[in-house]
């Protein structure tokens, strides 16, 4: 089967509200279905705020800037939207339960582990009881936390390890069944066990939906994705294969960033 | 493990094993055509080996995308060397048994006499193959107990090789002092015979690199 591009940035650039210039510049981006996308870059080049604008969180807060086109393609049907169009407040978040985003720091409700995968479920419409349990324990399998938490199911989320939060908030997103997942650095606050414990979920993951990861850690983003974007001072700078990235880039700048010269 | 990493370290170990398969089935094709007089076995066995080159490219690049992707540390790394290094000596010794072959193609359409050499080629090459055999089972040897067995047996079968190669040499120059009109292909003879007696020296280095993957420890070769 052809590769098939679920998300396609066009031309997108993007100024935070009051800012005087553009965090982004003229992105150009596929990202394709069932590959994991990784975003890589030092600190400031705007790879989060990239992230962030996929799925529009960026407008929790008015007054943002968008120009060019981000353009979701509609499985059902194969044709493709600009997600920058959408303007009510209802098409966001069915956009957010069909682009759903992990955070660098786990954000489990205050409230039961069960609770926790059913809310977004319960927002959705789902009602049954028996559909919402089926739902949950599936988004809780498919996030490799199950057999840690079946006996507990009724206790607060608050009460699980640091990894075990961000696998149920994998979870909870997993559970909206999205086309796309957007990881904004989903390890970097975890211990080395917990953080294989994610990658290999994320690497799973990826037979179901599509990844866009943002790291600041080369070798997750080298072992993990697929395709590599390198972005600097809010341009994107190359975008590759992997392997074409890491090994033989194009460009000086990836190359002095992937081998430690600068950033 | 990650699965991508997994799948990328199992199909360098299937070409490796594939390669070092081939390379000890051409080896006996060879000896084969030269017992039997048969040139098409060893025509098969230089075909056998033609791309090996190649296939020692391929190892090499997954490997290089493999310590460029995946940083391989401890064991992990231990291992990826491993492969490298043992391809680069399946390579070399595909390159003495194919030119081996070409030789037992001219001893077959008699342009050499060897029937006095032949008990004692016997014998070498003979252990020239169990040294290999071992060397290649030891890539996949498990166990300990296993690999150390192997790796005695490779060093004993070619201290075998270097003795009867020496009295090879020996009987070699008997022969050219009765008949001095053969000296010319007993030259040549010589000089094949020695390229094979390095096959034996490289599966020592393929079992030391086999117990480097499995133990660790420096690399001595």
């Amino acid at each position: 089967m052809a590769k098939q591009i679920i998300m396609d940035i066009k031309d997108f650039s993007f100024r935070y509200a009051g800012a005087p210039k553009p965090s982004l510049k003229s992105i150009n981006l596929p990202v394709y279905h069932n590959k994991i996308t990784a975003m890589i870059g030092p600190s400031g080049c705007g790879k989060s705020t990239l992230l962030r604008a996929l799925n529009r969180i960026h407008d929790l807060y008015p007054g943002n800037e968008y120009k060019g086109e981000i353009n979701l393609l509609d499985l059902q049907n194969d044709t493709y939207f600009n997600i920058l169009k959408l303007k009510k407040e209802n098409e966001l978040i069915r956009l957010r339960q069909r682009v759903g985003m992990i955070f660098q720091k786990p954000t489990p409700f205050p409230m039961s582990i069960f609770d926790n995968v059913a809310y977004g479920l319960r927002l959705a419409g789902v009602k049954d009881k028996t559909v919402l349990e089926e739902k949950v324990t599936t988004a809780l399998k498919g996030s490799a936390i199950w057999n840690e938490v079946k006996d507990r199911l009724n206790d607060s989320a608050m009460g699980l390890s640091g990894g075990q939060q961000q696998r149920l908030c994998i979870a909870r997103a997993v559970a909206l069944r999205p086309e796309i997942l957007l990881l904004d650095e989903p390890t970097s606050a975890l211990d080395p066990i917990s953080t294989g414990a994610i990658e290999e979920l994320v690497s799973e993951l990826k037979k179901e939906l599509s990844i866009v990861i943002v790291t600041h850690n080369m070798q997750q983003a080298s072992r993990l994705s697929d395709y590599t974007a390198f972005m600097y001072l809010g341009e994107l700078i190359e975008y590759n294969k992997t392997d074409k990235i890491f090994l033989n880039p194009k460009e000086k700048l990836t190359e002095d960033y992937v081998t430690g010269r600068f950033g | 493990m990650l699965t991508n990493y997994k799948e990328i370290l199992d199909k360098s170990r299937r070409r490796v094993l594939a390669l070092a398969s081939d390379v000890l089935t051409a080896y006996e094709l060879t000896v084969a055509a030269s017992r039997e007089g048969d040139p098409e076995k060893a025509s098969e066995a230089r075909n056998l080996l033609k791309d090996a080159h190649n296939r020692n490219s391929k190892i090499d690049n997954e490997i290089i995308k493999t310590l460029a992707l995946f940083s391989p540390e401890a064991r992990d790394l231990r291992v990826v060397i491993a492969y490298l290094k043992i391809t680069s000596e399946l390579t070399r010794i595909s390159d003495y048994i194919r030119s081996y072959a070409k030789k037992v193609k001219m001893q077959i359409s008699g342009e050499m006499e060897l029937s006095a050499l032949r008990d004692d080629m016997n014998s070498f090459l003979e252990s020239t193959r169990k040294s290999l055999e071992a060397a290649i089972a030891s890539i996949e040897a498990e166990s300990e107990e296993k690999l150390e067995n192997l790796y005695r047996k490779v060093n004993v079968e070619e201290s075998k090789c270097d003795d009867i190669i020496s009295i090879l040499e020996k009987n070699i120059l008997q022969q050219i002092c009765v008949n001095p009109e053969d000296a010319e292909d007993m030259v040549e003879f010589i000089k094949s015979i020695r390229k094979l007696e390095r096959i034996s020296d490289r599966s020592v280095n393929i079992v030391k690199l086999a117990y480097f993957a499995q133990k660790g420890g420096k690399l001595k070769l």
